[in-house]
């Protein structure tokens, strides 16, 4: 991170990664973080005692969303009870759940809307987080390499039993050539080219059972994993469908 | 340390150092880290919120040819420590209580 060493740049890519804040807690938060940076005496290690700024970001950003799911925008109301720090699960338009106390805090539309937010928001850092999508990347080549692999390993299998077949045809031609001049000769030629033969095509046989096998439980593999992440991709869009309906 | 300052902990810590001493970002942020065991970015979360709840309230005072914001308790900041405060001590002679070998009464019942 050598381009943001300076507290200008540090503070101009700490707003942009703010961008998700109201325009209220972004200049807030910048403004205090540049005043920690001068106030130092050291802009450098300043900087470097932040640490990287994506996660200084969204650790603003997941702080303000679970401070406003939790008091909604009257921030400044002293909570009666301690409050969950999720919203509730019971509907919001039930005056109270069974089992909450009777001074719980009714979520009221209006709290409701901002809690939406935050919660939007903390879905999209979970998204944001830069995770997902190399984890993503390295199944897929790994599972990439490995049908390579097996697909190299079935080629040379292949080839060794194809080559085995004209050489055992070869083989068996030349003994019945040579069957006027020595019997004996010709016919250990013509064995030993139909026993060529016959361990060409074992080969070639079971190298593509074996393939055919491989294939089918690497394609099924790939097929669980995909199916899996988007069951979860699924999962997480009917949740915020649900949060938002 | 297994153990850590969190949520009202931390604010409980956060609370007593700007009650001893009126203190800016920079300072209240390096002193915690010092005392505390934990990272940078985890005092401006806790300083916006104490802010939001009106615990906290700022003034600016001139600094090398700008404001430097220092952040002082407001009434109901005090007001809250003090409930803090109080809940901590309680807390923490429960915890004793429990993690000390002999309590006074177990001496009692032996002899």
């Amino acid at each position: 991170m050598t381009e943001l060493s300076n507290r200008r740049d540090y503070i101009a890519e700490l707003y942009r990664l703010l961008s998700v804040l109201p325009q209220e807690e972004r200049e807030a938060a910048c403004e205090f973080y540049d005043a920690f940076i001068l106030d130092s005496g050291d802009e450098q290690s300043a900087i470097k005692s932040l640490g990287d700024i994506r996660d200084l970001a969204a650790s603003v950003v997941a702080d303000w969303a679970h401070g406003n799911s939790r008091t909604g925008t009257e921030r400044s109301v002293p909570p009666p009870v301690s409050l969950p720090t999720t919203p509730p699960a019971y509907p919001i338009d039930a005056p109270h759940a069974p089992n909450m106390p009777p001074n719980f805090p009714v979520y009221t539309p209006k709290r409701r809307r901002s809690a939406l937010r935050a919660a939007f928001i903390a879905i999209l850092a979970i998204f944001a987080a830069p995770i997902g999508l190399p984890i993503a990347i390295t199944v897929g080549v790994v599972l990439l390499a490995i049908a390579i692999v097996i697909f190299s390993v079935v080629l040379s299998f292949t080839a060794v039993g194809i080559a085995f077949v004209p050489g055992g045809i070869g083989l068996a031609i030349m003994g019945l050539i040579v069957l006027p001049q020595s019997i004996p000769t010709a016919l250990f030629s013509i064995g030993s080219g139909l026993v060529m033969l016959g361990i060409g095509y074992f080969i070639t046989k079971y190298t593509f059972i074996t393939a055919r096998f491989l294939f089918r439980k690497l394609t099924n593999t790939a097929g669980k994993v995909i199916v899996r992440s988007r069951r979860k991709h699924e999962n997480r869009n009917t949740k915020t469908r649900e949060i938002i309906s | 340390m297994q153990i850590t300052a969190q949520g009202a902990l931390l604010d409980l810590c956060v609370l007593s150092i700007i009650e001893r001493k009126d203190t800016y970002g920079y300072l209240l942020t390096s002193s915690v880290k010092a005392l505390l065991d934990v990272s940078e970015s985890t005092v401006y979360p806790v300083m916006r919120r104490l802010m939001g709840q009106s615990l906290l309230e700022t003034y600016d005072v001139p600094h090398d040819g700008r404001n430097r914001r220092y952040y002082k308790l407001t009434e109901s900041g005090s007001k809250s420590l003090r409930t803090l405060k109080n809940d901590w001590y309680m807390f923490r002679d429960t915890i004793d209580e429990i993690v000390k070998d002999k309590s006074p009464e177990q001496e009692v019942e032996r002899t």
